[in-house]
This record gives C-alpha cells, sequence and structure tokens, in this order.
C-alpha cells in the first residue's frame, strides 16, 4: 500500500546506520544552497537596516583604514607606511578570526527559536555565516589593496595567497567555532571561557605587535596557525610575496577535515542540546 | 490508502531538573556518538512527557490533537516533525513534513512582508520558483496585500501568523502540522484558514491541528487524538469521540479505556520488565 518511508526517526542511534546518516547529510549540504543565499541575504538586511548608513558600514571600516594609509604616505600621520599597512592587516585578521569563531555559535543560539519549531537543514546556517564572514573580510581587504594600488604597492600575482590565506583564516576559526557548539549550547562556561581563551590567543598571535626575537613563548607564538597565515597575508600584500603557502594549505586542510568531524558532531549533538536549552 | 504519518510505540521524556537536564544531554550526545542506546528507564528527576504513542494517519486525514496543557501536544508535533528523537519507538513518514507554530515562523520582524515569503519560503524547503510562482496566492490568501512592503513590526500577531499559515499552506507539503496557529486570527480569516486545510485534505494533505478551538476542529477534522498527561487516551473518529472527550474535560491519566482503534500499549516501564 506504501513505498519505502520517506522518513524514519527512532531512538536508536543515528550513527548505528552510517550509510544513511553521511547521505542525509551530503543531501542535505547540497539541497541548502538556495536557503543559504536567502539567510545571508536575511542576516546582512537585518543587520545593517536599522543603520542610517547601511550597508556602508561594511565598507567603512575598510574605507577609513585604506585612506589612512594614503595618508601614511605623505608621512603626516605614520611615518613608516609598512608598519601602518601591518598594523590594519593585523587588526583585520585578529578580527576575523574572533567574527569566524563566534559567527556560528552566535548563528545558532539566535536561531534557537527557529531551530525548536522549523525542521530545515541546520547546516544552512552554518554556510551562511561562513559566507558573511568571509564576504566582510574580502571587501575590507579588497578596499585596502585597491589603496595599495593606488600606492603602488607591490600587487603582484603572488599577492592572490593573502585570499587564500584568507580563506584559510575563516575556515579555522569556523571550524573552532564550530567544534564548541555541542557543549556550548547547554553549558554557558564554554561562551565565558571562550573568551578568556581569546584574549589570551591574541596576546600569543603577533597580529598587532612586534615579537622580541627572545621573548619566551616565541617558538608557540611562531608557530601558532593564526600568526602563519597572518605572514602569509600581510608578505603577500606588503611585498607581493608568497610565503608560508605551503603551510596554509596544511592549515586549510586539517581545518577541512576538522570541521567534517565538527559537522558530524553538531549534526548528532544539536536535536539533544535544542530539546534542553530554552528559547 | 496511502498511509502518510505511523507512530509506533513512541515515548518521550523529560527531566524536571534544568542542572541534571544538562548533564543527561552530555551524556545522550556521548551515547549517541559511540553508537550506544540511550537508556529506556527513567533516570532521576526524569517522567514521561510522552508515553507509548502509537496511531497511523493516512493521506487525506485532519488529526484534531487535543489535550489540556502541558499534556505532550507540541511535543509530539516536534516529534513527528524530526525536532526532537524519541526516546523510544518508532516515527514513519512517507511524505515531506512542514509545521507551521505560533513561535518558530522564521520571520524578521525588521525585514518587509516580500523579503519574509522569500526566507520563509526557504526555510520550509520551497524551491525559488515555487515561492515565486505562489507569492501572489499567498499574500491574496492572507488579505496583506497593502502591507506587503512593510515590515513586520508594523504588523499584528494575527497578521503575521496569517502569513506563516499562507506561505505554509501554499508549500505543496504532503503533511502540515499548525501548533495553535489559527487561533491568533480573527473569525473570518479561521474560517477561511479552515477550509482551505479542508480542501487541501480532500485533495490528499494530512494535518495535523493542535488546539483548544472546537469550532475550527468540527469545521477541518475527521480524527481525533486526546492525550492526557502525556498518554494517548483516545484516537478516532472526530465525531464519534470528541463530544465525550471534550465535555469531560479529564485530568487523570486513569481514563484510559476510550478508543475504538487505539492498540494495547505496553507501557515503557512493562518493556524493561
Amino acid at each position: 500500500m506504501e513505498g519505502r518511508p520517506f522518513f524514519e526517526y527512532s531512538a536508536e542511534p543515528v550513527l548505528r546506520r552510517p550509510k544513511q546518516f553521511f547521505k542525509l547529510m551530503f543531501r542535505d549540504a547540497k539541497g541548502c544552497g538556495h536557503l543559504v543565499m536567502r539567510l545571508l541575504q536575511r542576516n546582512f538586511a537585518s543587520q545593517y537596516r536599522q543603520f542610517a548608513l547601511g550597508l556602508l558600514w561594511l565598507v567603512l571600516p575598510g574605507v577609513i583604514s585604506a585612506f589612512v594609509l594614503l595618508f601614511s604616505q605623505s608621512g603626516s600621520l605614520v611615518t613608516d607606511r609598512s608598519f601602518a599597512v601591518q598594523t590594519f592587516l593585523g587588526t583585520l585578521t585578529w578580527q576575523t578570526f574572533v567574527e569566524a569563531v563566534y559567527s556560528p555559535f552566535r548563528q545558532i543560539m539566535g536561531a534557537t527559536s527557529l531551530l525548536k519549531n522549523v525542521n530545515f537543514p541546520r547546516e544552512a546556517l552554518l554556510w551562511a555565516s561562513f559566507l558573511e564572514v568571509l564576504t566582510t573580510f574580502l571587501i575590507r581587504v579588497g578596499l585596502m589593496v585597491l589603496a595599495l594600488v593606488v600606492l603602488g604597492g607591490p600587487i603582484t600575482f603572488q599577492s592572490t595567497a593573502g585570499l587564500l590565506s584568507g580563506a584559510v583564516l575563516v575556515l579555522f576559526g569556523l571550524t573552532l567555532g564550530l567544534a564548541i557548539i555541542p557543549i556550548g549550547m547547554l553549558f554557558r562556561d564554554v561562551e565565558r571561557g571562550l573568551a578568556i581563551v581569546m584574549t589570551a590567543l591574541f596576546f600569543l598571535t603577533p597580529t598587532v605587535y612586534k615579537t622580541q626575537p627572545n621573548a619566551t613563548l616565541n617558538s608557540w607564538i611562531q608557530t601558532n596557525p593564526i600568526s602563519i597565515l597572518y605572514y602569509t597575508l600581510s608578505d603577500s600584500l606588503i611585498f607581493g610575496r608568497a610565503t608560508h603557502v605551503s603551510e596554509v594549505l596544511w592549515i586549510g586542510t586539517a581545518s577541512l577535515a576538522a570541521l567534517m568531524v565538527a559537522w558530524v558532531l553538531c549534526r548528532i549533538a544539536l536535536p539533544h542540546c535544542l530539546q534542553r536549552v530554552s528559547v | 490508502m496511502k498511509k502518510a504519518i505511523e507512530l509506533d510505540r513512541v515515548s518521550k521524556k523529560f527531566c524536571r531538573s534544568l542542572r541534571r537536564s544538562l548533564y543527561y544531554g552530555v551524556e545522550d550526545i556521548v551515547r549517541e556518538m559511540l553508537g550506544i542506546k540511550r537508556p529506556e528507564r527513567l533516570r532521576p528527576n526524569e517522567h514521561w512527557c510522552l508515553e507509548n504513542i502509537s496511531f497511523d494517519l493516512f493521506a487525506g486525514d485532519c488529526l484534531a490533537l487535543v489535550g489540556e496543557n502541558g499534556a505532550g501536544k507540541s511535543t509530539l508535533l516536534r516529534l513527528i516533525n524530526g525536532l526532537f528523537p524519541p526516546d523510544t519507538g518508532r516515527i514513519r513518514g512517507y511524505g515531506s513534513v512542514r509545521a507551521v507554530t505560533e513561535l518558530g515562523t522564521g520571520f524578521k520582524e525588521i525585514l518587509t512582508g516580500r523579503e519574509n515569503i522569500y526566507i520563509n519560503g526557504a526555510i520550509l524547503g520551497m524551491s525559488p520558483s515555487r515561492v515565486k510562482s505562489q507569492f501572489d496566492s499567498i499574500i491574496e490568501f492572507a488579505e496583506l496585500t497593502d502591507y506587503v512592503d512593510v515590515p513586520l513590526i508594523a504588523y499584528s500577531t494575527g497578521m503575521k501568523m496569517r502569513l506563516g499559515f499562507a506561505v505554509a499552506i501554499h508549500s505543496g507539503t504532503e503533511v502540515l502540522l499548525l501548533d495553535e496557529v489559527l487561533a491568533y486570527v480573527d473569525e473570518r480569516f479561521q474560517a477561511k484558514g479552515c477550509e482551505k486545510i479542508r480542501r487541501a485534505c480532500a485533495a490528499g494533505m494530512t494535518a495535523i491541528l493542535v488546539g483548544h478551538d472546537r469550532n475550527q476542529f468540527t469545521r477541518t477534522a475527521n480524527k481525533a487524538a486526546v492525550l492526557v498527561r502525556g498518554k494517548l487516551t483516545y484516537f478516532g473518529s472526530y465525531l464519534e469521540g470528541v463530544d465525550r472527550v471534550l465535555s469531560n474535560p479529564m485530568t487523570s491519566a486513569e481514563s484510559q479505556s476510550w478508543g475504538p482503534t487505539q492498540r494495547r500499549m505496553t507501557t515503557p516501564s512493562e518493556l524493561i520488565q
């Protein structure tokens, strides 16, 4: 009378049928492209609509950075241009990383009511947050590159390594953000703890300060993935050189692998978390 | 007749203590990841929120899910919608399920009605072309033509509900779950909504309505299910059963012998024994 069921929910652990689990996971990821674009549009629109300057805020920090850079050429504001560029890139790198880490968590927590009432591919929220952080980063860095081109900076083909590094940075941050969701949704300690960890990490990442050659923890400071991504970004945009590319690719690959694990984790944990947290 | 939804001894437990519930959450997640089945027995501070619910619905059925506050109606809808996993039993569906609830319509107040229709349509799984082709019908049905480009901040609760309902009913779903949505709209629109549901069910859609409004059920439902403290005390024809049930408000779970089609069900505690 009836064919095969369209869906089946039971108390059986989902990983006991891994084939079906992964099939559904990739089906959801593949089929949610339209929803991702709609959510991205919604996020940008709702974020900037209540501002008098609207979407201009998306480019304003970049524009101001670019202007200060142009100023720095005349020597009236900052004497060392490469220092100014480095500082801007450093701030941008750190800001993007923080946004990437917090973004998936905030997306999920902000949509708890929706997630508790409507069944839709939850991946869409995560991909939308990934694209949102990446777009913001690209707009900001794009304006900076424009200013550098005006200044006659050495923007070459190798500078594209900077974009790769930026995308990997967002991926790396997003993976960390995704990994904390299952426990972070249940226990708010995770969110508090994350703030402390981020502050500590900030001081261990030479994005806005120069390291002393003999500083303690120097080896960690130099090998920390965010530092490496930042070095590639600044070298490629300031000197037109692609450095640490293999490291960047390694970090990207490792992040991608970890992202898959975190994604599986989230998919399993979300229904259990949602029934235990308040809207 | 084509089966639409099949519930087989479905139970769900909830924990009365928040902190314990969070620890149980971690325990359940770890078990799930290791492929170990979650315990069917109650852990300290837990109680059965739904116990051994079994029924089948067929294409074209419209079920009135009745019960007092806290009886487990919304939880049952969430289980059917796949939002919460059941603790025992199995739910099978033979078509797409979409839900509209009083809270989770996914609307952003700052965006206009038009933008919200497109977003809500996408959330409910409608393709871009379907939303586009149904857009005029949605607006017309919700009677919001003058408000289509107005942000939702200016809408009343009833207007938002009308919009949410209109999008869902035009989504082309095979099973529609409505949680007290029509309770917020005026009487005229309620009648119109009921008529729309009735017609959609006549065309093969299955609906489950949760609410307390008997008028609404009389207009639409052919079947009724009564939940009393998480137990299904009646499942069967709406006309046959619900008069008795609604005129005798039941507060205890003892009055279980209702229902011509209810199966004899084993409780989870009996299962363990």
